[in-house]
């Protein structure tokens, strides 16, 4: 091995001896009784972060203090998922469905309901309210969303299978689906757009990343990557040639991906760590330069001994670069 | 009335009154005294580059064929050099394949979510096995490999308690074995299935005890030239840093394996209550002793035999591979690698490293639990803690 393996190896075994201890990066505490939020966005203009409830169906505003209070409730959402806030800076958009842990979850709507819904930032109150569960036979799950450089929102569907397009005046329509975005339980997940024309989405129950040509939604093609992220949840795009994925289901780490290809192939850059002690990390945010991130502590719903969480944390991504391997 | 008559009165009084079941033994009267250490290797984020760590013996390589799978546990041969994976905290079921033979899979899809604590699986005539702690399913395999409609064949197997990872496989018999654990780590189990193997006749799907005391067998595999049923046993927990051994066990109809009373070769555990009406030692000497006892704590998980695969040295042939999860109560961390067990004429002999060197002082970067051999002899050996499923085959 070479030399200067050898020595990176050793810092990586004594960095990860070192931090072994539980060492999470800084936290943002705020109380929501049982909310178990799983987007968020944060809004630059009036410092705070929107953040939602898988359990209870409403959208959160929190303070960079933790002060949490309630922007819209309606119980008849069931959940709320992924969020942007539109390039307006106006009004949040915000996946609706039923896929999993709302406390309100009925058949009528259970893995059926599939909505868009945008809520005005000052008022709180609800805009719109686009139905997407018609577009495509069986069972529905509106994960996350991106807007593209005209304003139109991309919204994947985790159980369809697809990818949705809701036009800045409200028409809805498939706008991409293929046989590689198959699989059981949940599929595609995170999204996000490349102002260069295209779609970036990842797939937690493939573990993998798939670019899809705006001109062009029948040309899906597998990002190459050496290693599967099964679990992939929120993305965001840092810049034109780094993106932030958000990992649970096992992982909980944070990772930042690497091209030199665009968007061809990519490589792992940089990870947060074990020690940071991400609880069933669900989507990521930009505020200023930092990257920030929704701790949905998904992981206690299944456990039935656990009685609902009261607390939850946005906690901040430092990561840790990997050196690129040899050739 | 003198005190002997009024003894005996009140014995004959109170053994009428004694309920017919849920007879409890009588005390020991040996004290017994023991450390119980508690030291957890440390979890180190995992990189790539720590396949160079990894040793395998001469004439053998290892490489990772798939990584960022969150906690892969058991595997098994798919069609066409693929492998299922199940992941029990995930409730999922994986499916990896390998298109351009490189050596690295490729291709992965999910074809089975909500089947929660989904552990043990094997394959036969076309159906895919699963089993839970409470039920085992199949599934009809299609040519893509993925799944169609579930049946279900067991819905009853016991709680899972401490131990819920069933495991199942089919015997040279055709029967379909299910390896059963107990429910706590050393009590008398009140569900007479549980601590035991049993044996499932797939015509009816009904089931009888094969052999019991056997706390948590989670691999077993069958011998590919005597066909005798052999298991690795996990041995009780907080009775001191170095006891009770880790069992190799040959498992035979009707065996009794020890358990709670005894562990290794009828090594008696001064610890527990005699049995009802019975005392330990006496119960002990009718229990099966095991073949090989092994460093106490190393946590075995999955155990196979290197069977028919191609690629394999004659050495090797009749020889298992057995993943020591590795230890959290033993002084200093032990187990976090794989072994080989020798055979001799059908008899387990003794073991040798196969795959070290996940453990870096008191920290590791993987705990390997599943193991299986492909037809081309190429070893998958997955890691449950980093997500890694490493391959181990012979240098060109």
């Amino acid at each position: 091995m070479k030399p200067t393996r050898y020595l990176f190896l050793t810092f990586a075994i004594l960095s990860g001896c070192a931090v072994i201890k539980p060492n999470p990066t800084q936290r943002i505490g705020f109380e929501a009784p049982e909310a178990y939020p799983e987007g968020i966005a944060y809004d630059s203009v009036n410092s705070a972060y929107y953040v939602s409830s898988a359990r209870l169906g409403n959208i959160g505003k929190v303070s960079v203090n933790g002060v949490y209070s309630t922007l819209h409730m309606d119980t008849t959402l069931k959940s709320s998922y992924g969020m942007k806030i539109h390039p307006d800076g106006k009004r949040l958009f915000v996946c609706i469905s039923d896929a999993n842990y709302s406390k309100y979850t009925s058949p009528a709507t259970r893995k059926k309901m599939a909505r868009l819904i945008s809520i005005d930032l000052a008022t709180g109150r609800r805009l719109s309210d686009t139905d997407l569960s018609g577009l495509l036979p069986g069972k529905h799950f509106a994960n996350d969303l991106t807007f593209d450089a005209q304003g139109n929102a991309y919204i994947t569907d985790s159980f369809a299978h697809a990818i949705y397009k809701v036009t800045a005046d409200g028409k809805a329509s498939v706008f991409a689906k293929d046989k590689s975005f198959e699989t059981e339980g949940v599929g595609l997940n995170g999204i996000v757009y490349h102002p260069a024309g295209f779609l970036v989405v990842d797939n937690s129950n493939t573990g993998q990343l798939y670019k899809i040509d705006i001109a062009n939604p029948l040309s899906v093609r597998k990002i190459k990557t050496d290693q599967f992220f099964l679990g992939a949840d929120g993305l965001l795009l840092q810049d034109a040639n780094t993106l932030v994925m958000v990992v649970n289901g096992g992982t909980d780490k944070i990772y930042k991906l690497e091209t030199e290809d665009n968007w061809t192939s990519a490589r792992l850059a940089a990870t947060t760590l074990i020690a940071d002690r991400f609880t069933y990390p669900a989507t990521a945010t930009r505020k200023m330069n930092e990257i920030w991130v929704m701790n949905a502590r998904f992981s206690e719903l299944p456990d039935s001994n656990s009685v609902p969480s009261k607390n939850f944390d946005i906690q901040k991504a430092v990561f840790k670069p990997i050196p690129k391997p040899k050739k | 009335m003198n005190n002997k008559c009024l003894s005996f009165t009140l014995a004959l009084y109170l053994g009428s009154i004694t309920s017919v079941y849920a007879q409890r033994g009588l005390p020991p009267r040996e004290k017994t005294k023991s450390v119980s250490i508690t030291n957890y290797a440390q979890a180190l984020d995992f990189l790539p580059e720590m396949v160079n760590l990894l040793k395998v013996p001469e004439g053998w390589e290892v490489k990772i064929a798939a990584s960022g799978l969150g906690k892969p546990r058991m595997l098994y041969n798919g069609p066409n050099g693929s492998i299922y994976i199940t992941r029990r905290d995930a409730g999922d079921v994986l499916m990896l394949k390998d298109p351009d033979m490189d050596g690295k899979f490729a291709d992965l899809v999910t074809v089975l979510s909500d089947f929660k604590g989904v552990h043990g699986i094997t394959m036969k005539d076309n159906w895919l096995y699963l089993a839970n702690n409470h039920e085992v399913r199949r599934y009809p395999v299609n040519t893509d490999g993925r799944l169609g409609a579930m049946q279900l064949l067991i819905n009853d197997l016991p709680d899972g308690g401490q131990h819920p990872n069933r495991t199942i496989g089919f015997g040279p018999d055709g029967m379909l074995y299910i390896s059963v654990g107990s429910e706590c780590n050393d009590c008398k189990e009140s569900d007479k299935e549980l601590a035991t193997m049993l044996q499932v006749d797939p015509k009816t799907w009904k089931r009888t005890i094969f052999a019991s005391g056997l706390r948590n067998t989670i691999g077993f595999d069958f011998h590919p030239q005597t066909g005798e049923l052999w298991g690795i046993d996990n041995g009780g927990d907080a009775k001191g840093s170095n006891w009770p051994p880790e069992e190799v066990n040959h498992i035979t109809k009707g065996g009794h394996y020890g358990w709670p009373y005894a562990y290794g070769k009828r090594e008696v555990d001064q610890s527990r209550e005699d049995p009802a009406g019975e005392i330990k030692e006496e119960v002990v000497k009718n229990t099966m002793p095991s073949v090989l006892e092994l460093t106490a704590h190393m946590a075995p998980i999955a155990f196979t035999f290197f069977g028919n695969a191609g690629n394999i040295p004659s050495a090797y042939a009749g020889d298992g591979l057995v993943a020591w999860h590795g230890s959290w109560n033993a002084k200093k961390p032990v187990g976090f690698k794989v072994q080989r067990i020798k055979f001799e004429n059908g008899q387990a002999v003794g073991t040798e490293d196969f795959l070290t060197g996940f453990l870096k002082g008191n920290a590791r970067f993987g705990r390997p639990a599943g193991i299986v051999v492909n037809p081309k002899g190429i070893v998958y050996v997955s890691d449950d803690a980093n997500g890694v499923i490493y391959a181990i085959k012979r240098k060109n």
